[in-house]
């Protein structure tokens, strides 16, 4: 074939933007920005362990932070506070979430499926009012389970009760309530996903309902057990708002509070802060790896087909009630009283426990005085914003990311999977220190803006946004990519139109937990905000220490409220799969 | 076949990437207005440099300086709800200026001050806590001496022009009325470190504003002796003196000591609160100053006039604070009785600094 002379063109803008790469450019640019994210802040966290002086004028690099956390006694008792802490609250989250968990997936038990959307609430429910209602219910003298306990027992109401919530195992309980949603959650997704055969073998040889459990069941299940102890011990040693607001008064101090106080004391001690935080960082990051070992196991058992060999639910007989009572208390424990008691606390002037003289005085004038607040309103426009935003931008990032490890050979890509990931293993407020040590120390737009809470939002909640569009990218099949590629489409085109069609569904799943959990963000933004960023969980902590309990129930009950309504449309659209 | 790819306008099509993209940008930052960001650098300096060399502005002049500002921020350890009244009736006056309000212990605020400072960011207009020592030292304030300053008693005004008293704490012992009769009422310090009040009595989190003034009034050792056995006790240790008083409302504990003004906020709402007065009775300031760098500092100026004049100080009386300024509702000498012995610790010059109170507070009350 003889070559033809090409035809002259002018030189247009459209033939030197095609040289432009955008697949080079948009993979560079997530690649960098969330490289940037995970590791930079950490870097400086590192250095500002290692710091002498403060963050806008380091003096050296020095041991001597180690060796004063080392030496002081106080630090070995911390230690052990919190260790002992996050214990508890993984035990008692997994026993009440497992329990939960094998009561709605694997047996008869009526009214399973109600059961199972309670399960979830406490998950909606943000940790400080989840704690504060605790301290409404079990505050030594006025908490209202003690006042009927102590109706009950005819003791006179001003002796201190008999179950004091400002103690160790106080502690202990409302973490771990708070956490048995997410023990459930995970649990009852391994359940659901067992392999049967093997229960199902047991039953036909003979095996009782709890011969089968303890012989088969439980050990099936113990990897994914030990894999979920695992996950909440962590969230129980990053948990801010219990040791704050409970612990303090117990003389409990654990590493995240004396984090917080570190940096909030005058003057500031950001070494300290850092060093506590790389100690915390340490505990986490060692159970961690020991978690990811046991997924790993745990996935062994689970099914790789498909829902044709769901499980089937165990038959009971009459102990189905008895499962029923148990599912009763947790969703009076879990849910029902915590909300009564915020919203009979909203509805007073001051906090009384319930009589009936107190019902005379209720009304909804602290809702009028809260929505009138100038700082609530702003900080519902700025959780608003803040959720829009970081969910907006982590879901592209994450996207992306997904897409580069699933379907690229560039050399690297498991190492940014896991620089995505990096977030999870750093407790909130530990982010927060190293954003400070960044953002103090190098000259930058961000700080104290409301730029500064999205970065922090973002770098959080990379792993949550990665973990859902990675596993939907695994189930779109490439060829559908190739075929838009071979019929002439750019790599841009392919990824505007079929890969993020394919992979959206995920991504607004993402998109909605993502801007849920946000709302509830409480240890990070606290050391990063400032009066015109402030957010709701803040401002709640606010009126908390301004001692305004009545106008604070009265913030809460809108805001589970509003959540409420998220979580449902999360659901609808989300699905029990995404979870 | 041959020329379906070259003629077919693929180039063209990666133009597309361009307007979502843009769009998309353009969204992200237009929705950043809600949280309008301070300024990164202080570009109100010169403007204050210009109004310290023509004289400064008063009256209406400083009102349409305000206007043009646009906005006032204001750190406080006051409660946010009388804060925010204060603010409402500045906003009723002078119509045109967004308010910004962020209320925290003196302690958060020098902290919060000092960070964003060093960092370069000036955010905030105007202060008032109890925490101005460290603030003058940190070179944080700036001297501005209002109009109004000249009807505030001169033992109430800092000598070199930083701050002024907006109203009196006066330190008293209040008690929950349901839980203590009031012939059972504690009497003076000692007697809260009787046995009997173990595990029914309150501190402040950190009181080393009173405790640094008690000093002065009673001497260290007589002090710290007493605080001691109240420690004993084992108080529960909470932030913020107006919360102690709620504490106290709800019946979380029985007694401790509180601001004068705090109970008698609560017992205008019929709460179950009363208090009495232990001698010396200690009586300190809520502080208000300019603050150096400020972003909007007619603003500012404009505000403190606000707070200090005769309406103003009249809308602190009504709310149940004890003002400053003479012949205003709910002055404190109206309510101490007229031979009870008050040490007045106003000016900053306690015994030792803020950082060694806390700390000796801190090692007594957190073993």
């Amino acid at each position: 074939m003889a070559t033809r002379a090409l035809p002259l063109r002018p030189i247009d803008t459209a033939r030197i933007l095609s040289w432009i790469d955008p697949k080079a450019i948009i993979l560079t640019v997530v690649v960098a920005v969330v490289a940037y994210l995970a590791l930079l802040p950490l870097i400086f966290l590192i250095f500002g362990s290692f710091a002498e002086g403060s963050p806008d004028s380091p003096t050296g690099i020095t041991l001597s932070n180690y060796v004063r956390a080392y030496v002081d006694a106080k630090t070995w008792v911390m230690l052990r506070d919190s260790l002992v802490f996050a214990f508890g609250s993984a035990f008692i989250a997994l026993a009440v979430g497992a329990g939960m968990a094998w009561i709605v997936e694997r047996t008869n038990t009526p009214g399973r499926n109600v059961f199972y959307a309670v399960a979830l609430m406490p998950l909606i429910i943000p940790g400080i009012l989840h704690t504060v209602s605790w301290i409404l219910l079990l505050s030594p003298r006025i908490g209202l389970v003690n006042v009927v306990l102590k109706d009950l027992l005819g003791v006179d109401r001003a002796t201190p009760g008999p179950l004091s919530v400002f103690s160790m195992p106080g502690m202990m309980w409302v973490e771990g309530l708070h956490l048995s949603a997410l023990a459930f959650l995970l649990i009852a997704a391994a359940l659901r996903n067992m392999d049967p055969s093997l229960e199902e073998s047991a039953a036909t040889s003979g095996a009782g309902i709890l011969r089968t459990l303890y012989a088969v069941t439980l050990r099936l299940m113990l990897p994914a057990v030990l894999a979920v102890f695992l996950i909440t011990f962590v969230r129980g040693l990053e948990a801010f708002e219990v040791p704050a607001l409970i612990g303090t008064h117990a003389d409990i101090f654990v590493f995240t509070w004396q984090i917080y106080r570190a940096v909030q004391q005058w003057p500031p001690d950001y070494a300290l802060a850092a060093t506590y935080g790389m100690i915390l960082m340490a505990l986490t990051v060692v159970t961690l790896v020991f978690y990811h070992r046991m997924t790993a196991r745990a996935e062994r058992f689970a099914v790789v087909t498909g829902k044709g060999f769901r499980p089937r639910a165990m038959n009971l007989g009459p102990y189905r009630w008895v499962t029923f009572s148990f599912a009763m208390v947790y969703l009076v424990l879990a849910v029902v009283l915590p909300v009564l008691i915020l919203v009979w606390a909203s509805l007073l002037p001051f906090y009384v426990p319930p009589s009936l003289e107190s019902i005379k005085t209720l009304s909804f004038a602290q809702y009028e005085a809260i929505l009138g607040s100038n700082m609530v309103q702003r900080a519902i426009r700025n959780t608003t914003f803040l959720a829009i935003v970081s969910a907006t931008i982590t879901m592209l990032l994450t996207a992306v990311v997904a897409w580069i490890v699933a379907r690229t050979r560039l050399p690297g890509r498991q190492l940014i999977d896991f620089i995505a990931f990096l977030p999870i293993a750093v407790p909130g407020i530990v982010i927060a220190v190293s954003m400070l040590w960044f953002y103090l120390t190098v000259p930058n737009p961000f700080y104290a803006t409301i730029w500064i809470l999205v970065i922090a939002y973002v770098t959080k909640y990379m792993p949550y946004g990665i973990r859902t569009t990675a596993a939907s990218m695994v189930q779109i099949h490439r060829e559908l990519e190739e075929a838009a590629q071979m019929s002439g489409a750019s790599w841009l085109q392919t990824f505007r139109k079929v890969v993020i069609p394919l992979l959206l569904p995920a991504m607004i799943s993402g998109w909605i937990y993502v801007a849920i959990i946000s709302t509830r963000e409480l240890s990070t933004s606290i050391l990063l905000y400032t009066s015109s960023s402030i957010v709701l969980s803040i401002a709640i902590f606010d009126l908390l220490e301004n001692g305004q309990y009545s106008s604070l129930c009265a913030l809460a009950v809108m805001m589970m409220v509003a959540l409420a309504g998220l979580t449902y449309l999360y659901r609808r659209l989300g699905g029990r799969a995404a979870a | 076949m041959s020329s379906s790819v070259e003629s077919h306008p693929v180039r063209f099509r990666r133009l597309e990437a361009v307007p979502p993209l843009v769009a998309f940008a353009a969204l992200v930052l237009s929705a950043c207005t809600p949280a309008a960001p301070g300024p990164t650098s202080p570009p109100a300096s010169p403007a204050a440099a210009k109004s310290a060399a023509t004289g400064p502005l008063a009256g209406q002049e400083l009102y349409e300086a305000a206007k043009k500002e646009g906005k006032v921020v204001w750190y406080t350890a006051m409660t946010q709800t009388d804060a925010q009244a204060v603010l409402n009736a500045f906003t009723k006056k002078y119509p045109g200026i967004e308010t910004e309000l962020w209320r925290a212990s003196g302690e958060e605020v020098l902290q919060r001050a000092t960070a964003e400072a060093k960092a370069g960011k000036f955010l905030v207009d105007i202060n008032s806590s109890d925490g101005m020592r460290e603030m003058i030292q940190e070179k944080l304030l700036e001297t501005y001496e209002s109009p109004e300053r000249a009807a505030i008693p001169a033992e109430l005004q800092d000598k070199q022009g930083y701050w002024t008293t907006v109203s009196l704490l006066a330190f008293v012992p209040a008690y929950n009325t349901n839980n203590v009769k009031a012939a059972d009422a504690p009497k003076t310090y000692a007697d809260l470190g009787d046995p009997k009040w173990k595990g029914r009595i309150s501190v402040e989190e950190d009181a080393w504003d009173w405790m640094g003034a008690l000093f002065m009034a009673e001497g260290e050792q007589k002090v710290v002796a007493t605080l001691e056995k109240w420690s004993a006790n084992q108080p529960k240790r909470i932030k913020g003196w107006a919360t102690q008083v709620e504490q106290m409302v709800i019946g979380e504990v029985d007694a401790g000591m509180a601001h004068l003004h705090s109970v008698l906020a609560q017992k205008k709402k019929s709460a179950p609160v009363d208090w009495t007065v232990f001698e010396p009775a200690i009586v300190r300031g809520h502080n208000l100053a300019l603050h150096a760098n400020a972003p909007h500092p007619n603003a500012g100026k404009l505000l403190i006039n606000f707070i200090l004049s005769g309406e103003g100080q009249k809308l602190i009386g009504d709310r149940g604070r004890n003002p400053a300024r003479p012949g205003m509702p709910n002055a404190l000498d109206q309510l101490i009785p007229k031979d009870t012995k008050v040490f007045y610790s106003i000016d900053v010059s306690l015994p030792k600094s803020q950082t060694e109170l806390s700390k000796q507070w801190r090692g007594i009350f957190f073993k």
